[in-house]
């Protein structure tokens, strides 16, 4: 009986702990993507995709589901650099007649 | 020896990039070649000038017989003769007379180094008067470049590109122009000058050319009236890109450009479009 509730308490702190991690990655992942849309906005390349992510990670994140949430937020973040890699492929854009 | 290399490279740019006079002379040559029935003020009235819309321009003529936008017009005119709370109005802020206001703009400030388009324009007046700002896509400020519009209907457009500051202006608005942006990767030019007349889905690609000559319009997919830079936020997010702000200096700028390209074309908004 002790070990079962030893057991238990040990698992729910163990929960508890990847809980915590989780929603601590998810929230740099999503500091992260913000750093990245800012410097995508400089740049007047930013794509509306960026946000949409991050809404929808945001919406995974209150209902718990933080794995889901981080990797939302990391295709924010990714859709944020490939803006950022248009402007620069783009800064030299002319006609093509 | 710096001063040298940058003086250097600054006559290299300019040597490599294309004056105004010849974008604009190429740009409408491009759609002489690929539209050769249609003479250039043509142009001003869209998409509906293509055989593809054959259907939806008699339509459109309908349309333009009791336009939906008359009312706009005439609430244009009521803003544009009321006073200020200091007794000024309106006409006040400009030089230009009436029936030239619209056809004067945009145009470069050399005092503020920024393009000032009608809209900005006239919440700059509004500004210096003490008067709240206006909205910039809709509402009182669409009327008033409506009745501004209506004023001007047959001037030339005739934007002028004289200055250093103006030249730089024109090329951050070329490059918007031309630069893919987006999740799509498409430029205005994508659709508007390579695939003009081509259809997006179900819907026909207008030609940039003669495309600023007819602002405000009343959309029908809006049910009112709006402005330029509210369709230029709109073609924007179509291609999942975060569109700038209206009258940001990127949107004045690419106006600027957008209304270079037009030059020698007659203004005739307001107008209505699909």
């Amino acid at each position: 009986m002790k070990n079962r509730i030893f057991a238990t308490i040990a698992l729910s702190f163990l929960a508890g702990s990847v809980v915590a991690a989780t929603e601590a990655e998810y929230k740099a992942a999503v500091a992260d993507a913000k750093a990245e849309q800012k410097k995508a906005a400089e740049l007047r390349h930013e794509w509306t995709t960026v946000a949409k992510f991050l809404k929808s990670a945001d919406k995974a994140a209150k209902a718990g589901k933080f794995e889901q949430a981080v990797s939302l937020a990391q295709k924010a973040k990714q859709h944020a650099e490939l803006g950022q890699f248009q402007a620069q492929e783009q800064k030299d854009a002319g006609p093509r007649f | 020896m710096k001063p040298v290399i940058a003086l250097a490279a600054a006559l290299l740019a300019t040597a490599v990039q294309a004056s105004p006079e010849q974008d604009i002379s190429e740009f409408q040559a491009y759609y002489e070649k690929r539209f050769p029935a249609f003479s250039l003020n043509e142009y001003v009235d869209g998409a509906y000038i293509l055989p593809v819309y054959a259907d939806g321009r008699a339509q459109w003529e309908e349309v333009e017989e009791f336009p939906p936008y008359e009312a706009n017009v005439e609430a244009g005119e009521t803003l544009w003769n009321q006073s200020f709370a200091n007794g000024k109005m309106y006409a006040d802020c400009f030089t230009a007379p009436l029936e030239k206001i619209r056809a004067s703009h945009p145009y470069f400030d050399e005092a503020t180094q920024q393009v000032v388009t009608l809209e900005y324009a006239l919440n700059n007046c509004r500004k210096e008067n003490g008067e709240k700002p206006l909205k910039w896509k809709k509402g009182p400020i669409a009327d008033l470049s409506a009745f501004l519009a209506w004023q001007s209907r047959g001037q030339k457009i005739d934007v002028k590109i004289e200055s250093e500051g103006a030249r730089k202006a024109y090329e951050e608005g070329k490059q918007f122009f031309y630069a893919k942006r987006g999740q799509l990767n498409m430029s205005c030019a994508d659709c508007h000058v390579y695939n003009a007349g081509n259809k997006a889905r179900s819907e026909v690609l207008s030609p940039a050319l003669g495309h600023v000559s007819h602002w405000p319009v009343y959309r029908a997919k809006w049910s009112e009236l709006g402005t330029l830079h509210r369709r230029y936020g709109g073609c924007n997010k179509n291609i999942r890109a975060t569109p700038q702000k209206a009258q940001s200096e990127a949107y004045r700028n690419l106006e600027f450009f957008h209304t270079a390209m037009s030059n020698g074309l007659e203004f005739n908004g307001p107008g209505y479009r699909k």
